[in-house]
């Protein structure tokens, strides 16, 4: 069943005396419950965005968001529909989405209030994120970033989501936290039957939790597909670059090839295909017409 | 491995038998790590192994309290005991440290000159005009675009890559030998990460600095590193040359990272079916 899906969505930001930046330029993507997808690009390419406008923070210009069949209405003033809030997010930095003055364990029990639960204490939240139960009493200066964003999971995990939404929850974390904290929230999201959007710009992160990987370019969905396959044979050119980057284990002392130019500005994309400035295999076409197809979007991968 | 003769005769910096204790908890338990010029040394381990504080064992940034001991020398002074004077000219000047994230080890409110230009004039005592030309120099060196305007501009006008660059570019200011680098492309997107690793190892190898990189990363390890150092608990289980203990590691322990890594992580390596994470 799909539980999330979003359809041609584009997010602008406004900001007077500036060109209007469309940092989500038409994606679409789904996650069915029990799946976890992970969104993969390069910083500013749109995918926090994106992840925050599922949740309803930002309005969208255009383009629709349902989940469970319903769509997200935007966050406003008002208490938010109990039926929303069954997406639940785990945001970066764990030192700010804490509220340093209140004990961790109130912080949980919001959450279990939000789902009416009055049978789960903050004590088992902590438990299940592999926190020992008496650290609810304490304050979030008490603890680790991978203890804090530990806690933040326990807290998104309290209202008992069934899309759980994390972005980048790990690039805050000390190197060897990261890959502990992805698993952590994989295994407790798919053992709850939730499912699960992951951003990160981690690859090898993504890789190694995610059923499907998506990768966003500016705005854009380039490529979406089993994470296997697309590991083992990455089609979009930008996605090739992204995995060609990421240096081998393998004691042969080869540097990463490295990808040219950077990621052009947002408010003024290139015409026609957005990453044919920086496309090692470039033709005509790419400069002229953007290709609007998936799950592959280059003219090289054109659907017959 | 070598002995510890062979490696005061042509080290630059020489830690040997490094023990650090805060609280009475043993954080290093004597670690022997000995950098050349021209040569990155990686130093590879889980979080709480150490790494980070033998980094910074060597610039004497270790938090209060800590008690130290062992050697670190450099061109024949021990680090360890030299007073704090001495220890300030030693600091940024022969050894300088990048950080794993440019957003906080740059100062926001002052512009990438002043941060490039302050202990430039401070320790090699030049005039404004001479510092900002340098300034911008460097600045070329790391390839930064533009370099003559970006050097009026502030750290939030760049990107994560860039603002790495900079600070890249603060550590070598006043031409170190030895430089620390811990974690550095940690914060960046891996396409960033390729050029910041193209640029260590390049200026390495043109201006034979002495890196000591501190990495949780063996692929990044596999790709810079000549020597490669593997802690656990405060001291180095293997040492040895990149080849060798990333292909035929002699220690269980560094057998054991190598296999919790994800199968060919390398994705230029085509043919090879990966290994899936765990199944949904």
């Amino acid at each position: 069943m799909t539980l999330l899906t979003v359809d041609d969505l584009v997010v602008e930001h406004r900001t007077p005396g500036r060109p209007v930046v469309r940092a989500v330029a038409g994606a679409s993507l789904s996650v069915a419950a029990g799946e976890v997808v992970g969104l993969v690009g390069e910083s500013g390419c749109g995918k926090s965005t994106l992840a925050r406008a599922v949740c309803g923070i930002g309005r969208p210009a255009s383009g629709t968001i349902a989940f469970q069949g319903r769509p997200v209405a935007p966050l406003g003033l008002r208490r938010r529909d109990r039926s929303l809030t069954g997406i639940q997010m785990v945001f970066q930095d764990p030192y700010a989405s804490l509220n340093p003055r209140r004990r961790v364990g109130d912080q949980i029990a919001d959450g279990l209030r939000a789902a009416a639960d009055a049978s789960t204490t903050p004590a088992d939240l902590l438990d299940r994120v592999g926190l020992p139960r008496e650290f609810a009493t304490r304050y979030p200066h008490e603890f680790s970033g991978g203890q804090r964003q530990r806690i933040a999971i326990a807290r998104a995990l309290a209202a008992r989501p069934s899309l759980l939404i994390g972005d980048e929850p790990i690039s805050a974390l000390d190197a060897s936290a990261q890959a502990q904290v992805a698993r952590l929230m994989r295994d407790l999201a798919v053992e709850s039957g939730a499912g699960l959007l992951f951003i990160s710009h981690d690859l090898s992160v993504v890789r190694l939790i995610a059923d499907r990987i998506a990768v966003m370019y500016l705005g854009k969905i380039v490529e979406i597909g089993r994470t296997d396959e697309v590991w083992a044979d990455p089609r979009h050119p930008y996605t090739r670059a992204l995995l060609g980057a990421i240096p081998a284990p393998d004691g042969a002392g080869v540097l990463p090839a490295e990808l040219p130019g950077d990621v052009p500005d947002p408010a003024a994309p290139p015409r026609g295909c957005r990453f044919h400035p920086r496309c090692p295999k470039v033709m005509d076409v790419c400069r002229e017409r953007e290709p609007e197809f998936g799950p592959v979007a280059c003219w090289l991968h054109e659907p017959a | 491995m070598e002995t510890a003769g062979e490696t005061s005769a042509n080290g630059v910096l020489t830690i040997s038998d490094l023990t650090v204790a805060i609280h009475g908890k043993e954080i290093l338990r004597g670690v022997d790590i000995a950098l050349r010029p021209g040569q990155v040394h990686g130093l590879a381990g889980e979080s709480g192994s150490g790494k980070t504080m033998t980094g910074l064992a060597v610039l004497g940034l270790l938090p209060h309290g800590a008690r130290t001991t062992g050697r670190i020398e450099l061109a024949g002074r021990d680090l360890l005991s030299l007073p704090a004077k001495e220890l300030n000219a030693v600091r940024g000047a022969e050894v300088a440290m990048v950080f794993q994230d440019p957003a906080t080890s740059l100062h926001p409110m002052l512009s990438v000159g002043r941060q490039l230009t302050e202990h430039m004039r401070h320790h090699l005592r030049l005039g404004r005009r001479e510092a900002r030309e340098r300034a911008i120099d460097l600045m070329r060196k790391v390839r930064i675009p533009g370099p003559e305007e970006a050097i009026d501009r502030y750290p939030h006008q760049f990107s994560g890559g860039m603002r790495q660059r900079i600070a890249i570019a603060v550590a070598l200011a006043c031409s170190p030998k030895v430089l620390i680098a811990d974690e550095p492309t940690t914060a960046l997107d891996v396409t960033v990460q390729a050029g910041i690793l193209r640029l260590l190892r390049g200026l390495c190898d043109d201006l034979g600095l002495a890196v000591l990189l501190v990495t949780h990363d063996l692929g990044v390890m596999s790709a810079v590193a000549d020597e490669v150092s593997v802690m656990k608990d405060g001291l180095v289980v293997e040492t040895g040359p990149r080849g060798q203990v990333l292909r035929e590691p002699r220690h269980a322990y560094t057998r054991a990272l190598l296999d919790a890594l994800p199968e060919n992580a390398g994705a230029e390596t085509t043919g090879t079916e990966p290994s899936e994470g765990e199944p949904a």
